[in-house]
């Protein structure tokens, strides 16, 4: 597979997770944003016919307003704060797996997907990974967030 | 007495929206149980019976198929109906699951009624007695 198809489905991937799991509609990023100076990165390999990492890197708010739209509570919720970083690991587990058939060359294909890792990204850290060709920069619901899958 | 579940995934917001969800839906909910990996899952099911069970497949110690087939070997637990709940959504896994005895699938991210409708179309197996009837 191309490196630019792979990009291609990864941004349709995140796209579409974050529509369909909190009804968060998401746009590429068109010029220079405001870098969020405190940031969560969210990583999750696969290894099969293609292999990789997804990395996605998202504010602790944009964590926030993730989880509240997937339980439907309000952002301020007890519930919601204490949910930030599974929302943030269930959105690369979404990705992944809407990504996975779109980069199978045959049906009959089959992934191993390793399990989410959560740390935090220095703000400074922020302009080395959207430079990486295969990163794609999007705002979704006023937040920015960055994506990018790498072999 | 109501039906009880068993939801098995480490997604603990996950847990919280089926749970929500099964609250809803216009059973009669005697308990929820929940599990974040597949051996604790595996454990609860062996100690207290379920009507039916939520499973996710990729999870800490014991993934969800590994759960399936531990399940399906154990002529006690062998008729819990489960359905896989999960982001997985290959052909080739979908197949897996079909071949391994899973009652139904559900991608992530589902809808309310995707969860609701599973169950009423289980739970009416159950009542009339099907080969999966608890």
């Amino acid at each position: 597979m191309q490196p630019d198809q792979m990009k291609d489905a990864l941004f349709d991937s995140v796209r579409q997770a974050l529509e369909t799991m909190a009804f968060i509609l998401a746009d590429e990023a068109q010029e220079a944003t405001e870098i969020p100076t405190t940031a969560k990165r969210i990583s999750m390999s696969f290894t099969g016919p293609t292999s990789g990492t997804v990395e996605l890197i998202a504010s602790e708010s944009f964590g926030q307003t993730l989880a509240a739209g997937a339980l439907g509570l309000d952002p301020a919720d007890e519930e919601v704060l204490s949910k930030v970083d599974d929302a943030l690991k269930e959105l690369i587990n979404v990705v992944v797996g809407h990504m996975m058939p779109a980069i199978a060359e045959d049906r009959s294909d089959v992934f191993s997907l390793a399990l989410p890792e959560l740390g935090d990204i220095p703000a400074d850290d922020w302009s080395d990974f959207i430079a990486t060709p295969s990163a794609s920069v999007f705002v979704a619901d006023g937040a920015v967030i960055a994506a990018r899958v790498t072999k | 007495m109501g039906y009880r579940f068993l939801l098995v995934d480490d997604s603990a917001m996950t847990r919280a929206v089926i749970k929500r969800v099964i609250g809803m839906c216009g059973v009669e909910v005697d308990k929820i149980l929940e599990a974040s990996n597949g051996k604790d899952g595996l454990a609860m099911l062996r100690v207290t019976p379920v009507s039916m069970m939520f499973l996710d497949l990729n999870m800490p110690q014991m993934s969800g198929m590994e759960v399936v087939k531990a399940v399906r070997a154990d002529p006690k637990l062998a008729h819990v109906p489960i359905v896989i709940v999960s982001s997985e959504s290959t052909e080739s896994r979908i197949e897996q699951m079909k071949a391994d005895g899973v009652n139904g699938y559900i991608k992530k991210p589902f809808t309310p009624e995707q969860i609701g409708d599973i169950i009423t179309t289980i739970l009416s197996t159950q009542s009339t007695g099907d080969a999966h009837a608890a």
